[in-house]
């Protein structure tokens, strides 16, 4: 194989390639500015990893995947951690009606592969606009395959995982790291790990209007810094930003740490 | 008047009449009650011969690496009937004594299945009724077919035998076939393996004349009678005056050479298909991996394919049974999200189903049934009134029987709403079979509610407490206000609680609630994100 045919190939990246394709609005403006192409990508794998479950990852997507719903996209769920409650669904303006949920609890052997075969097939499926995916660890090898197989469909895989996997190599074009490392308890920082077409440290900030309690602020573990600055070998850092959270607000903060080519980190808060 | 024929039964024509067949002196056109079958309404027959019928009957279930051998004959005088490729690599020919065989390699020898070789004849009518409305089985190894009126819908002739060839190949038979104006030159044309394609009834005695008397099956009185009197061709057969062979041979053979040359009608009797379909495939040697058993259902896909093009029908349930060595049966079931015909599809998700299979005991037969036939339907129009793209339509009903045939019927769902106050019975699951994915709400009158979370956990899970404050992963901070929620007496699922939205000491946001009444535990409900 000569260097011609191996540049051809769909699964290399060239750097200083930014995607051409439209992203796909996110709802939130500044998360738009800062994500390439305007907007989340529409094929493809991204990666959310939060520190903790159930600190917002899936109202960043939400918004978006709505939309998708709304243009008769499938949206399938694979192998949620939870029941997804459908009055909130559709509190958030989400299509009942093209929500699909893999639930593979009652199969016990096998259940890793049959979940990687399964949300391969949502991948694949030509008419689903998104796939959502709740896993731990998984192989370098099988990210691989399932960002080939999210690009072959043209669908945008959303794979939400455990913030310690940061450290792990991963072929996702973009990677956004999620924590509530701020001074306040519904306050969360979004660190975009990996992004292609823009270079690292863009950070923004997600507020929410929901009520929120206070409490003493908590600072990222040594181990979380570690986890970002190892990423890739690429250039990293954590941006940290310790202002005083309004009263009954969640902010999220996002930073771009990673990116693979293009240019300028970019800072930028968001409200719900 | 009723001719007697001792060489065959005298078939029923399309009417359930027995047909009459002058003995001699028939003159064309003068009978017209067979009209739609005489030659003389210009009918084409296809015959299909299957040369290695018997033993492929019995192997082709399976994909062959061994040599195989059908043998004839008792003890030591057995001799090889058919040998299949790989037998005849090894240089064993049918008529070579079974020692000779075993001498020149290692063969498996069969034996010759009668019953299994007539329902499969059977079945390959039943499949061929894709291609002509008019089939016949010619026992024991052939059919013909009336092809006249098909030969628009498949484009011509090419089309049509292509088309056949192309079927025959996925059932497992090598073919044989011929084309002529009656059906017994199309048998006998088929038999010597011309591939001839007669159109017009003049150009027949030129095609027939050099073919062997043998062709014709006769009884072998009457063959060694005719090669004792030095007749070994039809041609010869044809020369010899009438009444001679009449008085000499019965008036069988005379009549035979009418029909054949298209001088008397040759109805036969129109195979009609069954209710439904119900096939059955033994295996040469038992099978005990799941894999292996593909080949043989492809084999019955083929059929039922074949069948249900036939019937212009559909269907979206197949019955599978694997019979074991001891008789012991293994059931399961593919189910089509849409009915349809579609081969590929329906072997993909059989091939799914025996991927996930643990056999417990060697196959022998595999079977297949289907009652669910939807006649009348094709898979273009069998949607017509729906609002959504069919295409999509389509895309999604492939997608979602993979995906049940792999991961059981029930893991591929979607979500409902339903009205209710308690938590728990405001949402339901929806399958794909439901059939109502297009009622659904797409948004709700929010109503007097508090906040819903995203998440809802399944079994609400019981909190611990410190001085009657709840606990997750460290103390809990709660939001003042509550919700309270108390209905459902009336079905025996009463609740009563107080809903509280919680934050942990991490920032993950909590729905917990109190119950109202007994040891007013607190649970957790639901995680907002």
């Amino acid at each position: 194989m000569n260097l011609q045919d191996l540049m051809r190939r769909a699964d290399v990246w060239r750097a200083g390639e930014i995607p051409s394709a439209a992203g796909l609005s996110t709802g939130f403006e500044a998360l738009d500015g800062t994500l390439p192409g305007g907007g989340w990508p529409r094929s493809g794998l991204t990666e959310i990893l939060s520190a903790t479950p159930g600190i917002g990852a899936l109202r960043l997507v939400l918004p978006a995947l709505a939309r998708l719903s709304h243009g008769g996209q499938w949206i399938i769920w694979v192998c949620p951690p939870h029941i997804p409650y459908s009055p909130a669904l559709i509190e958030y303006g989400m299509d009942l009606a093209q929500v699909l949920i893999v639930d593979l609890s009652d199969q016990p052997n096998a259940l890793k592969e049959q979940t990687l075969w399964a949300y391969e097939q949502a991948l694949r499926f030509p008419d689903c606009g998104a796939a959502l995916l709740w896993i731990e660890d998984v192989a370098d090898l099988h990210l691989r395959r399932l960002q080939l197989a999210a690009k072959a469909g043209r669908t945008w895989g959303i794979v939400f995982r455990p913030e310690r996997f940061g450290t792990h190599p991963s072929p996702a074009p973009l990677r956004l790291g999620l924590a509530r490392i701020s001074h306040h308890p519904s306050t969360a920082d979004v660190d975009l790990l990996a992004v292609t077409g823009r270079t690292p440290s863009s950070r923004f900030d997600v507020a929410s209007t929901t009520p929120s309690p206070s409490a003493g602020p908590c600072a990222p573990s040594q181990r979380h810094l570690d986890a970002l600055a190892t990423n890739g070998g690429e250039k990293c850092g954590l941006a940290r930003e310790t202002e005083a959270a309004e009263e009954q607000r969640d902010v999220l903060q996002v930073t771009v740490l990673k990116a693979r080519g293009g240019q300028g980190g970019t800072r930028c808060r968001i409200e719900l | 008047m009723r001719a007697s024929n001792p060489c065959e039964p005298l078939p029923r024509d399309f009417h359930g009449r027995r047909a009459t067949l002058p003995a001699t002196g028939y003159i064309p056109g003068q009978e017209n009650v067979h009209s739609a079958n005489a030659s003389t309404a210009g009918a084409l027959w296809l015959h299909l011969h299957l040369p290695q019928f018997p033993l492929e009957v019995l192997t082709r279930g399976v994909a062959t690496q061994r040599a195989c051998v059908l043998t004839a004959g008792e003890g030591s005088r057995r001799k090889v009937l058919l040998a299949n490729t790989r037998a005849a690599a090894l240089g064993i020919r049918p008529g070579m004594p079974l020692g000779a065989a075993h001498a020149l390699g290692e063969v498996t020898v069969l034996a010759r299945n009668e019953r299994a070789e007539h329902q499969a004849l059977d079945k390959l009518c039943l499949w061929a009724l894709q291609l002509s409305p008019q089939v016949s089985p010619v026992p024991p190894d052939g059919l013909v077919l009336e092809i006249k009126g098909s030969l628009r819908l498949f484009k011509g002739m090419d089309g049509l035998l292509s088309h056949l060839r192309h079927g025959l190949r996925g059932l497992g038979y090598r073919l044989q076939h011929a084309v002529a104006p009656t059906p017994m030159a199309a048998t006998l044309l088929a038999r010597s393996n011309s591939r001839a394609i007669v159109l017009a009834e003049q150009d027949l005695m030129q095609h027939l004349s050099p073919l062997p008397i043998e062709t014709l099956r006769l009884e072998a009185r009457h063959s060694e009678a005719l090669a004792s009197i030095g007749v070994r061709r039809i041609g010869d057969c044809r020369r010899l005056p009438r009444d001679g062979l009449a008085r000499r041979f019965s008036p069988v053979l005379n009549d035979m050479l009418d029909r054949l040359f298209g001088r008397a009608p040759d109805p036969r009797p129109a195979f009609s298909a069954p209710r439904c379909f119900e096939a059955t495939l033994d295996l040469p040697w038992e099978l005990d991996n799941a894999q292996a058993l593909v080949v043989a259902g492809e084999r019955l896909l083929h059929e039922l394919v074949g069948y249900l093009r036939g019937n212009a029908a559909l269907t979206h349930h197949l019955r599978w049974r694997l019979i074991g060595r001891d008789n012991s049966h293994t059931s399961f079931e593919v189910g089509l999200t849409r009915p349809g015909r579609d081969f590929d599809h329906m072997c993909l998700l059989l091939r799914e189903t025996l991927m996930r299979m643990n056999l417990k005991a060697p196959v022998r037969a595999i079977e297949l049934y289907v009652d669910d036939i939807m006649r009348g339907m094709s898979p273009s129009t069998s949607d017509l009134f729906l609002g959504r793209n069919q295409q999509d339509e389509e895309a999604y009903a492939v997608f979602a029987d993979r995906f049940r045939s792999r991961c059981g019927t029930r893991a591929l769902r979607g979500l409902g709403l339903k009205s209710d106050h308690r938590p728990e019975h405001a949402w339901c699951w929806r399958y794909p079979d439901d059939g109502k994915r297009r009622s659904l709400p797409r948004a709700v009158d929010p109503g007097p509610f508090g906040a819903r979370p995203l998440w809802l956990v399944k079994h609400p899970m019981t909190l611990t407490t410190r001085h009657g404050h709840p606990e997750f992963d460290g103390p809990l901070q709660l939001v003042p206000e509550r919700e309270r929620i108390d209905a459902g007496w009336w079905d025996g699922h009463a609740i009563a609680r107080d809903y509280f939205i919680a934050t942990t000491t991490k920032g993950s946001r909590l729905w917990i609630y109190e119950e109202l009444d007994g040891e007013r535990r607190w649970r957790l409900h639901g995680v907002f994100e």
